[in-house]
């Protein structure tokens, strides 16, 4: 592969990150959604609508973008956060199957089948890093405040959580909305980056390589999104000359072997601090000796089948 | 059906009650899981629920907390009815608990599942979080330090930085308290505290039921060690099969025939465990 | 008056697709616990297996039609015993499922895709009779009298397998605790996939009669009958297969309907607006017993 294939690739990886981001921003809340897709659709078609036809600036246009997707998740979320889990996660399935019949058939604003073709100016590394940058710095300023606690607590027992006195729907609200926003930015970014959208461009491969992204970084820290998205970006790019065009079936054996053998991804902050917590043990039990002594080893593994 | 001692009824008139339950009631298919059962808990009193597995105790915690709607009956929290409320609105008028099963949040350490706890305790917003604001940090430092003082106080041992699900049975069940006590309850529900401890380790959590009680919680305590309930509380309601058997102070309860049997089975293994109770208790007394 | 009979006829001839797509979507939520996004995938295959043993081997139709029932039921066997399975024995949550079968969806999507080529295909003509039935002046094409006489037989099939025979005691044994219903004596294994076999058979069923009906095999046949069949579930509601199926039947004639007398453009649009109505409206479905909201 070329340097400019090589770039081309990776800056699709920044564009995958801020969806992954976005989807575990509600799984961040015990809620597995597809809608920032269908957020990134919205923007992105509203964004060529805008540019295209008043000309308005693509900066204000990312920013438009953001806040749609921010209140689309609100209303999204407003209708939909009440349902059980399996039918919530089908419902924004839904919302991406549905978004494609929409665009469809409102060719005087979406351009049909035949898709808009949109500026490019937001297509670069300076805007593309920025908005990475910005949107892990306050994912990771999140983590650990008063809603990124709460949002732990939701997704691993919202029954003990509402006994803290927390409102699982309120923050799985705002999860939405966060969700929101991130998919509309990378709705823009995707648009500008293609330069052309159309009708499968926000459809379920879209959705599926984001999610394997998700799954396979960690849905439970929010770098992992951003590093199984650059992996799962780049993996089918080295997969397409021995493989053609089944590259997609290796996404799609990972997404089922990650989930089996590896449930809590690459960046996996529990098992780091287990094997802190190992570590220190065999320290403290054996300040003379390097090696770890074999109880130290089943300490942890203990406690984990306990779990 | 209730005996109660009549020299020395368990609520006297005119104190204030924490937590009044009247005829509660709950069936799961056929089976009357609790039934009619009424138990009145004046303020600042260490109550116990005694009774045999299946006897509806715990069933009695989770209709208090919200988890499971009553059928019939009405529950009050200091004069409010939360007897149709959702558990988070409950928990918002002051009860916190804990459970029989340990319910930590895996991957979260010690420190971070008690400020999690303090959730009501909080102001901050999202922007303040994201605006890095002064006020924001200052939150998270006083939280960090608050939190650590309620795990030294309920003597959590292991480090704060530590995975909470990693810890020894009975450090889990001191954390799962101390995240309880982080929602600064009025009262506090704790579901089997010592199962799983050492005599020694129980006898701390009954003294640590003495120091919240001090300081003006209310406490109901599903319970199976009989030492603990004799020596920390003040009476006891005692169920069996959902109904109510007897309520009053704890010696007198766990005197009553019915209630032996109740509990114990077999008249003769009751009498067996009487015995075992006084020795021990006996060997303690020194 | 005899446009819309005619409409209602051709309606209810669609909608049995749907239906049957429906009663193996919602065996599988209901049962085993699992939204099955791969089941789509399952009929697409269901339609491409039978297509190729028809087209490139010139085997009969109604022979290919039980091989492809056959080969979709088998994918639908190796999806519980390669995924679904693993992820049960770890306690493995709601969502690992779910993500698990989004896997298998792109496994299964892609390799149809691949397997099909861009052409439109459809069964040769020599098939399936194609002279048009007349009765009462209404005319029924032998595809669609099929479609609804292969639905009658299927759900009255399941619904006496269900509820009036032994497996469907284990099956509904085993949809309540696996483990209790494994004290008691129920092969839960066995009963878990019969259940995966017998779920991805009636979606390739659906799946052949869909491309029949359309004139059409193509790999994307399977995400129109996943939309439509999970509506049929969710405003039917999954505790009966009997009200999927009537749902399915009714979102048939809607879209026939609404494109004849609304907008063809929006006939999807339309069916999903209703899904979306029930899903806010009435969570538990039109016919629900279970609780799907959560407390």
């Amino acid at each position: 592969m070329s340097t400019t294939a090589w770039l081309t690739t990776l800056q699709f990886a920044g564009v995958n990150a801020l969806f992954a981001l976005a989807i575990y921003a509600s799984l961040w809340t015990g809620v597995l959604s597809l809608a920032p897709i269908f957020f990134g659709a919205v923007s992105a078609f509203t964004f060529g609508y805008l540019a295209g036809v008043t000309g308005l600036s693509p900066v204000l246009c990312l920013i438009i973008g953001v806040a749609l997707g921010a209140g689309l998740g609100a209303v999204t979320a407003g209708l939909l956060v009440r349902l059980e889990s399996h039918y919530l996660a089908m419902a924004t399935i839904a919302m991406v199957l549905i978004g494609r019949v929409v665009i469809l058939n409102l060719p005087e604003y979406t351009g049909g089948a035949t898709g808009t073709l949109v500026p490019g100016d937001l297509g670069t590394w300076a805007w593309l890093i920025g908005t990475l940058v910005v949107a892990g710095y306050v994912m990771s300023r999140l983590a650990g405040s008063r809603f990124g606690l709460a949002a732990d607590a939701v997704r691993e027992d919202p029954a003990v959580a509402q006994t803290l006195a927390i409102s699982p729907r309120r923050i799985q609200f705002v999860g939405f909305m966060l969700s929101g926003a991130l998919g509309g930015a990378a709705g823009v970014f995707q648009a500008s980056f293609l330069q052309y959208i159309g009708p499968d461009t926000f459809y379920t491969h879209l959705g599926f390589v984001s999610l394997a992204a998700v799954v396979l970084g960690g849905a439970f820290y929010w770098l992992g999104p951003i590093v199984g998205a650059v992996v799962f970006t780049i993996l089918p790019e080295l997969l397409r000359e021995p493989m053609g065009e089944y590259d997609r079936v290796v996404t799609g054996v990972l997404l089922v072997l990650i989930i089996i053998y590896m449930p809590r991804g690459l960046v996996d902050v529990r098992r780091l601090r287990l094997l802190k917590a190992r570590w220190w043990r065999s320290r403290a039990s054996s300040p003379s000796d390097d090696g770890p002594e074999p109880t130290d080893v089943a300490g942890p593994a203990r406690a984990e089948a306990a779990s | 059906m209730t005996q109660l001692l009549p020299d020395r009824d368990t609520v006297e008139p005119g104190t204030e009650l924490a937590v009044d339950i009247v005829g509660l009631t709950k069936a799961f298919g056929g089976l009357r899981a609790v039934d009619d059962v009424t138990i009145r808990v004046p303020r600042g009193r260490i109550h116990g629920i005694l009774g045999p597995n299946g006897a509806g105790k715990t069933t009695v915690l989770n209709m208090v907390s919200g988890f499971i709607q009553a059928d019939a009956g009405r529950i009050e929290v200091f004069g409010a009815d939360v007897t149709r409320m959702q558990p988070f609105r409950i928990a918002r008028q002051g009860v916190g608990r804990t459970y029989q099963n340990i319910r930590l949040f895996p991957g979260l350490t010690v420190l971070e599942t008690v400020v999690a706890g303090a959730y009501m305790q909080r102001s901050s917003t999202i922007a303040g979080a994201i605006l890095f604001s002064p006020g924001e940090r200052r939150e998270r430092r006083e939280m960090r330090e608050r939190a650590t003082e309620l795990l030294d106080k309920v003597g959590v041992r292991a480090g704060s930085s530590a995975l909470a699900e990693t810890l020894s049975y009975g450090d889990q069940r001191r954390v799962e308290i101390a995240r309880a006590l982080a929602t600064n309850p009025r009262v506090l529900l704790l579901d089997e505290p010592t199962a799983g401890m050492n005599d020694a380790e129980s006898e701390e959590v009954g003294r640590l039921l003495l120091d919240l009680r001090d300081l003006g919680l209310t406490l109901i305590l599903i319970e199976h060690n009989m030492r603990l309930v004799e020596e920390f509380c003040e009476s006891v309601s005692v169920m069996n099969s959902g109904a109510l058997l007897a309520e009053g102070a704890p010696t007198w309860c766990l005197e009553q025939d019915d209630v032996k049997e109740a509990y114990f089975g077999k008249r003769s293994d009751a009498a067996r465990i009487a015995t075992l109770r006084r020795a021990r208790r006996g060997e303690s007394g020194t | 008056m005899q446009l819309l009979a005619q409409q209602l006829v051709n309606g209810i001839a669609l909608g049995s697709i749907y239906a049957l797509f429906a009663i193996g979507f919602s065996l599988i939520l209901a049962k085993m616990g699992i939204l099955n996004v791969a089941h789509g995938t399952f009929a697409t295959w269901g339609a491409l297996s039978s297509y190729w043993l028809v087209s490139e081997h010139g085997m009969n139709f109604w022979l290919a039609l039980v091989a492809g029932v056959a080969f979709a039921g088998l994918l639908g066997v190796l999806s519980d015993l390669l995924a679904f399975e693993p992820l049960r024995r770890r306690n493995a949550g709601v969502f690992a499922p779910i993500i698990a079968s989004i896997g298998i969806w792109i496994v299964l999507l892609t390799l149809a895709e691949a397997f099909s080529g861009p052409a439109a295909t459809s069964y040769p003509t020599e098939s399936v009779p194609t002279e048009p039935i007349r009765l009462f002046g209404l005319l029924m094409l032998p595809a669609q009298v099929i479609s609804v006489i292969t639905l009658v037989l299927v759900v009255t099939a399941i619904h006496v397998l269900l509820t009036h025979t032994r497996f469907g005691a284990a099956v509904r044994a085993v949809a309540v605790d696996p483990r209790s219903a494994t004290i008691v004596g129920v092969n839960a294994r066995r009963t878990l996939v019969t259940v995966a076999f017998l779920a991805a058979a009636i979606a390739g069923l659906a799946g052949i009669l869909a491309a029949l009906s359309d004139n059409n095999v193509s790999s994307s046949l399977g995400e129109a009958l996943l939309l439509k069949g999970f509506a049929a579930v969710v405003v039917g509601g999954y505790g009966d297969i009997r009200g999927a199926a009537l749902v399915g039947v009714a979102i048939g004639v809607l879209e026939v309907l609404s494109a004849q007398y609304i907008s063809s453009g929006f006939r999807d649009a339309i069916t999903f607006g209703v899904l979306l109505l029930v899903l806010v409206v009435r969570p538990q479905g039109l016919f629900g017993e279970r609780q799907l909201v959560r407390a």
